[in-house]
């Protein structure tokens, strides 16, 4: 049997209120060591709230939130990289400069540093520049590297890919999944679904600050209402493919489209007995799930 | 305590200080170096009597006469107090601009705690502000060696009542903080800390120029102020140092416990 993994973030009904604007509304989640965690919602959820009190900038209104095991403060943070939606360099300093700032204030040295700097494409002359300078792909970049230059067991992302180019975004997931495979925890906050998608095995899901989902994204596809959609070489009769887990059938002469939740076996079952022509079945995209939850909100 | 956090906003500021400390030193070297040739306390004294009272008072309430009285009225020189304030509110502000730039979530998200990194902040403010005190003290130092005049206050008694100066400084920079730990605005900051120096300022002047107001000028930090004794060699009240040092010591615990209890949001 497997060791159980040592919970990295624990958070406890977690409330922040802003006066009598809602923050967030008893959050609870817990995310484990090596997990890569992705934390979606849309703009205004809370997302960023809870990530700041995760970090100890914000104080909770109630409920509570450990990060190894301790509350938010200098010794948990010794451990963790965070790159933060809202940048804030000191815009006179160089990119070298302001590495070598931040990494002063870490317990370890900056091991990854030339590594990342490689990677992400910052070239000395880059880094020699001073801040103000960059744009804001680069500016972008220079968060990843401080965030990952001295190897953190815990990398807390805030919409981390905002403002790369394609080829940079590639770059940051195969970061990111290299990170997770050497037991590291990554926590990614994004509204890049793909992204979620691409590299985290669980999600939780925030709206108006309160936690609707927390579970892994093979079981939320696997709830998910999917399309099968079947080209007949003839007509057949619609309530032959009612079988479990199909929730619905159209039938369009020799199209018919099948709503499948849950395992796709009896409906195949059912297909084969039938003279096939062309068959199209879409793996269920976090999108959907997402759109599924929040269509109610969208649709307002 | 790591070092980089106070020398990272004085490095930032390395220019502005450098402006303000040149500031105060030509003004300190104007001062010295011309006193035999303005005429010395005779003719300030003159000067002073031929104006408006109102114009009078800002010249503080020492016997301009005296070499340690004519000297100390440049502590409340405008240009003076503006090169000096400039220092003091250009530096603790930056905690707040931190804050409103995002910078403070980089910082504390590493393992920096909260008080550590204001305290770091008041004490870069206070080093700014020693340093431009230090230039000019000397400048007032070099310009008395150029100036026999002056050489009647003694060098010790000159660094005394710089180092005194500074105490008082020290006090107006710790309200500031205050301010600066409360606020989420480098502008906010700015204005509490310079709304505090200049309405202490105001009721310093005020009661030195109507009667009724007199005891009123006991709550402002420049009352207990007294250049002209320190220059002339006699201790001001150890009780004036005493409360200067209380509001300096007092203001820094205030705001870093109101740091530690706030939330860090631009």
């Amino acid at each position: 049997m497997a060791p159980a993994r040592a919970t990295v973030i624990e958070a406890n009904e977690l409330t922040k209120r802003y006066g009598r604007r809602r923050g967030i509304d008893g959050v609870s989640f817990s995310v484990r060591a090596g997990d890569t965690f992705g934390f979606l919602g849309p703009n205004g959820a809370g997302k960023t709230t809870t990530i700041r009190l995760m970090l100890g900038l914000l104080w909770p209104t109630s409920g509570s939130v450990s990060v190894f095991g301790l509350p938010p403060g200098p010794q948990a943070m010794a451990r963790v990289g965070y790159v933060p939606g809202e940048l804030g360099f000191y815009e006179r300093m160089t990119g070298a400069t302001l590495l070598d700032h931040l990494a002063g204030l870490q317990r370890g040295p900056p091991r990854l540093r030339e590594d990342l700097c490689g990677r992400f494409e910052l070239s000395p002359a880059d880094l020699a520049a001073p801040v103000r300078a960059y744009s804001r792909g680069m500016r972008q970049k220079l968060a990843l590297v401080q965030a990952f230059q001295h190897d953190p067991d815990l990398l807390v992302l805030d919409e981390p890919s905002e403002g790369l180019d394609p080829l940079m975004r590639e770059r940051l997931y195969e970061m990111i999944q290299k990170t997770a495979k050497q037991g590291k925890t990554v926590f990614l906050s994004s509204h890049v679904l793909p992204e979620v998608e691409r590299v985290c095995e669980r999600v939780a899901m925030v709206r108006e600050g309160r936690l609707i989902v927390e579970e892994t994204v093979a079981s939320l596809r696997a709830r998910m209402l999917r399309r099968m959609e079947v080209v007949l070489r003839a007509p057949v009769d619609p309530e032959a493919l009612r079988v479990p887990g199909v929730v619905d059938v159209q039938a369009d002469g020799r199209r018919v489209t099948l709503f499948v939740r849950g395992s796709p076996v009896p409906a195949l079952q059912a297909l084969l007995r039938l003279p096939i022509e062309d068959l199209v079945f879409e793996r269920a995209r976090l999108e959907e799930i997402f759109l599924e939850h929040y269509r109610p909100e969208l649709t307002r | 305590m790591k070092a980089s956090l106070v020398l990272q906003p004085l490095g930032a500021a390395r220019w502005t200080l450098t402006a303000l400390a040149a500031g105060l030193a030509t003004l300190m070297l104007v001062a010295t170096s011309t006193y035999e040739a303005f005429g010395g306390g005779q003719m300030l004294a003159q000067l002073l009597n031929r104006m408006p009272r109102a114009i009078r008072t800002i010249a503080g309430d020492e016997n301009v006469l005296t070499s340690a009285g004519y000297f100390s009225t440049i502590f409340f020189h405008p240009l003076a107090l503006t090169f000096k304030g400039g220092a003091a509110i250009a530096l603790v502000t930056k905690l707040a601009q931190d804050v409103e730039t995002h910078a403070a979530e980089l910082l504390l998200s590493r393992p920096v705690p909260r008080m550590e990194l204001a305290l770091a902040r008041y004490l870069a403010a206070l080093a700014g502000v020693g340093a431009v005190i230090a230039c000019g003290t000397l400048a007032f130092l070099a310009g008395r060696a150029l100036s026999p005049g002056v050489q009647e206050l003694e060098a010790v008694h000159v660094i005394a009542s710089f180092a005194y100066d500074l105490l008082l400084w020290a006090a107006i920079t710790s309200v500031a903080f205050v301010a600066t730990c409360l606020v989420s605005t480098r502008g906010a900051a700015v204005s509490w800390a310079v709304g505090f120096a200049a309405l202490s300022y105001l009721i310093n002047f005020v009661g030195q120029l109507w009667t009724p107001m007199e005891l009123v000028r006991r709550a402002s930090v420049f009352y207990y102020f007294r250049p002209g004794m320190a220059l002339a060699g006699s201790s001001p009240p150890a009780g004036y140092i005493v409360l200067l040092a209380c509001v300096a010591v007092g203001g820094v615990m205030l705001g870093l416990l109101a740091f530690r209890q706030r939330d860090i949001a631009g």
